[in-house]
């Protein structure tokens, strides 16, 4: 049951994204523990600006491999190294893109 | 050509009064380069104090503030409000120097420095080991405290103030050292000539003495050549004494001043010196108006004894002397040897002389120049080398 709905989300975001990080990502980390924002986080905590935070994304998501995970062990145990990616450069930077700017920090405190 | 007015005399050379003042100039630059680089010195480790103690202020606030970021991290996006501290202001940036987020006053910052201050501001930087919020770079304001620059100044100018006196204390003397053997040369040569001028009076008075009662008529031409010879030489040396008499018993001068008849004096000396002259074949041609002069006559006579000296001296074989007298101004010019044009200033140094075919010590014209300077008369001498040479004296 739980898995239909899920799959009918995706199925509707999918339908109705326009961006490619909604398109390509939200389905996957939709069953992931760790929020996008806390990917971000951790990102972040190992990367810092935004070149390197992409630069760093960008490469795992071509090359995933446990050892240059910005993920803590836990998360690894428990949802292993993701597989690699199948969509095109073009669309990789888009997602990128998208997601460094749904989910930075810069322009979000007070 | 040249003037060369009064100037008082020292018992230093002019060459050595300069070689003194070089050394006072140079040493006083070394004072000045020292106490400075010192005051920099001081300045600078001051300053440094200053940065060390705040520094670990700064440190201590930076430690509180990672600490907040943290848990900021931890919380965000839940929790957007950025850490604020009433004793600093702050502001992160990440690797790539973008700014996360300031409460700075002062956005003048630099990544390059640990520590350093603006105009009114101290900046702590302090670089991050885990990217809390992706921050790299945590930079700590605090207000800029310019007591320490007041109080550093303070000491510079007082330390610095002693350390100058002290230092010129002893330059003065080193310099001491340093002319003392100048001094003692010319001290030694003075007591010389002062042991010789007493010895020289009687057998020179003895001599003019017995010239004079020299029946002239009685003896051949040629015995009367001789004795006119002996004549010359011994007013020579007579005019020699006394000038050393002079110099070396001037504050013993008794005679007081009186009103003096200078046209009766000069042709007086002019008498005593025609022997001299007829010697040298030089002549005498006299302008002389009836001026009296309020002084002491036997310093008056030395000025006329050794400017007609000199000229008959540096005189040529039948040349000529013009001695003008009118109100307030005596020129003695010679048709002589002349001078260089930068041997004028140095010729009334004692000792001085630029002319060793000639005899004499050096010391008649800076007796002269002291004489005039007694009476603030100004003496100025002009000369073509090999030509002529005018002395004017006026008062």
């Amino acid at each position: 049951m739980v898995r239909f709905l899920l799959t009918i989300i995706w199925f509707s975001i999918s339908l109705f994204a326009n961006n490619s990080f909604d398109k390509n990502c939200i389905k996957c980390h939709a069953k992931l523990s760790s929020s996008p924002q806390d990917i971000m986080k951790y990102y972040l905590l190992t990367y810092s600006g935004e070149k390197n935070v992409k630069m760093g994304m960008d490469h795992y998501m071509k090359y995933p491999s446990r050892d240059i995970s910005a993920m803590p062990e836990e998360f690894l145990s428990e949802y292993g190294v993701k597989k690699h990616q199948k969509i095109s450069d073009r669309e990789l930077n888009e997602a990128i893109d998208d997601f460094w700017i749904r989910y930075k920090v810069i322009g979000r405190l007070k | 050509m040249i003037v060369s007015k009064n100037k008082g005399t020292n018992s230093l050379l002019r060459s050595e009064k300069k070689s003194l003042y070089r050394f006072l100039i140079l040493y006083g630059l070394m004072i000045m380069g020292i106490v400075f680089l010192i005051s920099l010195f001081y300045y600078q480790s001051q300053e440094k104090l200053m940065f060390s103690n705040k520094r670990a202020t700064l440190s201590t606030y930076a430690y509180e503030h990672i600490k907040k970021l943290k848990t900021l991290h931890h919380f965000f996006p839940e929790q957007v409000i950025y850490p604020r501290d009433s004793r600093y202001k702050s502001a992160i940036y990440d690797i790539e120097k973008q700014k996360i987020f300031s409460v700075l006053d002062c956005t003048n910052i630099e990544f390059d420095n640990e520590i350093y201050h603006t105009e009114d501001k101290i900046h702590y930087m302090k670089s991050l080991d885990e990217y809390y919020l992706g921050a790299k770079y945590l930079f700590i304001e605090i207000a800029y405290d310019e007591t320490w620059k007041i109080e550093a100044w303070k000491t510079i100018v007082m330390f610095g103030s002693s350390l100058t006196l002290f230092f010129m204390i002893i330059g003065l003397f080193l310099a001491k050292l340093f002319v003392r053997p100048m001094k003692e040369s010319i001290e030694l040569l003075d007591v010389f000539i002062k042991d010789t001028t007493h010895e020289l009076n009687t057998p020179l008075s003895s001599i003019l003495a017995n010239i004079e009662m020299i029946d002239k008529d009685g003896i051949s031409d040629d015995n009367k050549r001789k004795i006119d010879r002996i004549e010359i030489a011994a007013k020579t040396v007579s005019v020699l004494y006394n000038d050393l008499t002079y110099l070396t018993l001037e504050n013993d001068t008794h005679k007081k001043d009186e009103d003096i008849d200078l046209k009766l004096l000069i042709i007086d000396r002019v008498n005593y010196f025609d022997s001299l002259a007829n010697s040298k074949m030089v002549s005498f041609e006299l302008d002389l108006n009836n001026i009296n002069f309020f002084g002491n006559r036997h310093k008056l006579t030395r000025v006329i004894d050794n400017l007609i000296s000199n000229a008959i001296k540096y005189n040529r074989r039948k040349g000529i002397i013009k001695i003008t007298l009118k109100d307030k101004l005596l020129s003695i010019y010679d048709s002589g040897t002349g001078m260089f044009e930068h041997e004028i200033p140095m010729m009334f140094d004692r000792y001085k002389r630029f002319n060793e075919s000639e005899g004499g010590f050096g010391i008649g014209l800076s007796i002269v120049k002291k004489i005039l300077n007694e009476y603030a008369a100004n003496i100025e001498v002009t000369s073509k080398k090999s030509e002529w040479t005018m002395v004017e004296i006026t008062w």
